[in-house]
């Protein structure tokens, strides 16, 4: 079921960026839609279910080698972690320690816990970070993809940073409390949630890039993501005591010297950009370029 | 400031614990064997800072006491929910904490969480309930995601409806006993803190089994086959 | 949510499919997913419809009707979860569905 509609992998639902992603006719989904394995809980909120749960999982090539994969239809209830969905991805990561796939790729697209099962989604997250931490323990790499409309909030935003590796477009916000939500328990002064370009600026890809959370800026294609991916299936990865230390100096370091700052354009000008307005306009390589001309490409 | 009461039902055999803003950290003896003590106090807020603080402690213990249990007193309002914390990366930071609790429990520190106090969202997951399965709570604590009348703003359900519906079901609502049911909890330790204590380092194992237990006490009754099966696929 | 099934049938209906099933659709507000598979029902076509929005059975019968009247087929269960898509949206994800069950993309 190859993409039609353009080439956007902000538009493409999660069977199409799957379709896109593997090598042609090798997916093999696990408790397709057919199994109906709906949600128990949506019924009492007179919310119809989906036949997956928003989730799809299952197994494939990419440039010849096995993986296990899953994408997030961020259409269905905002791409929420419900039981049904949450346990869908566990078993996929599980399963993943016994077929030791070359990764894991995971296409997140999603708000958080679906608060009608909230307590379900929340213990669902954490047994999720729990199996990708066993996969980091034993080193298959679990690759981290965001570029779809919800990005990835709350729970998501938190199992997007346990991953190996993040890829992602400049469309893609990353978060825990999201700016609607930062506004309505605040004020607006202290979030302006309508405002795109604060939004973007402050948890968009970009963002996120020059702070090495996100690994590499991808352009807005199914096929430019995929060949990242392949790239990145030849990194090392892994999680030791050392790396954790470099981590922790790190976030330390960026406490130290980015707090107080009131917006990400001041951020940028500390960071060494001249022009930190141009950033937002910028292409991903032109940004990559500029990074590396300004800071020699150093993580902070 | 942790109440000295609730730490002297712990370790009626001695402990020493410093609280430094909301941050507590210590050791106790519990039939003479050293626990380390990591905490946060005062339903705080975590942040970056609360965050570096925290992770400081843990690897500490990694450092300079190797198998040594910890036990985890979890206290907090949630993630700090501000537009800096945000622009300076806070699912990274708390991405990072789980990372070293995880490390530890992999690495041989029985990791035991206590709910003593609240448990929100964020604040949960990266202290409390990120990287354990060993999660209990004591008498009165208040585990949630969300209150009910935010639930209500955020998906316009009318509060009415929701309360009636939290009598039925456990899935959304707060509560201890909402979290015992759906395997977010272990345990709810009411009274002999050193007893129950003892008893979990006794029974501790290393594995993710609350899907199964939220089976069996009828709070999640898919979850668990649902992993199965595609397992097994 | 309502829940409507309905069985149609059709004379000489047309049960040759390249595929066993197909999904068309998303469930957000204002669309729909339709699940069609192929299922031995002596030549009969079931619809089993959940449906968030109450009072339209009779609006779900016409769609069905102009599906059936169309494509005439056969040995179909078609499954749909609708939240609230209209008539026109129905009809388009029901003929995406079938196109592609009969090899189409």
């Amino acid at each position: 079921m190859k993409l039609k509609i353009g080439k956007s992998y902000y538009e493409a639902t999660a069977r199409q960026r799957i379709a896109c992603i593997l090598d042609n006719g090798t997916f093999k989904e696990i408790l397709p839609p057919q199994e109906k394995k709906i949600s128990p809980h949506l019924e009492m909120f007179n919310i119809p279910v989906a036949f997956d749960d928003g989730v799809v999982v299952g197994e494939g090539q990419i440039d010849g080698k096995p993986v296990s994969i899953l994408a997030q239809e961020g259409k269905f209830m905002g791409g929420a972690f419900g039981e049904v969905h949450s346990a869908k991805i566990t078993g996929l990561l599980k399963r993943s320690l016994r077929t030791k796939p070359a990764a894991v790729v995971c296409l997140w697209d999603s708000g958080g816990v679906r608060l009608q099962e909230a307590n379900a989604g929340e213990i669902g997250v954490t047994e999720i970070i729990r199996s990708i931490f066993d996969l980091r323990a034993v080193n298959i790499p679990v690759i981290g993809v965001v570029g779809g409309s919800c990005g990835c909030f709350g729970g998501a935003g938190i199992i997007s940073a346990c991953c190996d590796v993040l890829l992602c477009s400049e469309e893609a916000r990353i978060g825990v409390s999201g700016p609607e939500v930062i506004e309505t328990t605040m004020g607006v002064d202290a979030f302006d949630s309508r405002d795109k370009a604060l939004v973007w600026r402050t948890t968009g890809g970009k963002n996120r890039y020059l702070f090495g959370f996100v690994k590499t800026l991808v352009e807005n294609t199914p096929d430019a993501f995929r060949a990242e991916i392949i790239k990145e299936m030849k990194e090392p990865c892994g999680l030791a005591l050392e790396q954790i230390e470099q981590k922790h100096a790190a976030l330390k370091k960026r406490l130290e010297d980015f707090s107080g700052l009131g917006d990400a354009l001041e951020i940028w000008a500390k960071m060494g950009f001249e022009k930190p307005e141009e950033i937002p306009g910028m292409s991903e390589k032109e940004l990559a370029e500029e990074f590396k001309r300004v800071s020699g490409g150093i993580i902070c | 400031m942790l109440a000295n009461d609730l730490l002297k039902q712990f370790f009626p055999d001695g402990f020493d614990v410093k609280t430094t803003d909301s941050i507590v950290f210590g050791a106790g003896q519990i039939n003479s064997q050293e626990i380390a003590i990591i905490g946060t106090c005062g339903h705080a807020l975590i942040g970056a800072k609360e965050i570096l603080a925290l992770g400081d402690k843990f690897l500490e213990i990694i450092k300079s006491k190797p198998g040594c249990p910890i036990l985890m007193l979890v206290d907090n309002n949630g993630q700090r929910m501000a537009l800096e914390e945000e622009l300076l990366g806070l699912p990274q930071y708390i991405g990072h904490l789980i990372s070293i609790q995880d490390f530890a429990r992999r690495n041989g520190h029985k990791v035991i969480s206590v709910v003593y106090g609240n448990a929100v969202a964020g604040g949960f997951i990266a202290f409390g309930m990120g990287a354990q399965s060993r999660i209990y709570a004591t008498d009165g604590a208040s585990p949630s995601v969300m209150n009910l009348p935010a639930i209500s703003r955020v998906t316009k359900l009318p509060l009415e409806k929701l309360e009636e519906l939290g009598k039925t079901v456990p899935v959304f609502a707060p509560g201890c006993e909402n979290f015992y049911k759906m395997g977010g909890l272990l345990g709810i330790w009411k009274d002999k803190l050193h007893e129950r204590l003892q008893e979990a380092l006794d029974k501790y194992g290393e594995d993710d089994n609350r899907a199964e237990i939220a089976l069996e006490r009828g709070g999640r009754t898919e979850a668990f086959n649902i992993i199965n099966e595609v397992i097994n696929a | 949510m309502e829940h409507i099934s309905l069985e149609k049938e059709t004379k000489s209906p047309d049960i040759a499919f390249s595929k066993a099933s197909s999904l068309r659709g998303v469930v957000s507000s204002g669309n729909l997913e339709v699940l069609i598979e192929i299922k031995e029902l002596g030549g009969k076509c079931r619809f089993e419809i959940d449906t968030a929005a109450d009072g339209f059975g009779k609006t779900w019968k016409a769609v069905i009707d102009d599906f059936m009247e169309r494509r005439k087929p056969g040995n179909l269960l078609v499954s749909i979860n609708d939240y609230a898509a209209s008539p026109d949206v129905v009809g388009l994800r029901l003929d995406q569905a079938y196109e592609d069950l009969k090899g189409g993309e």
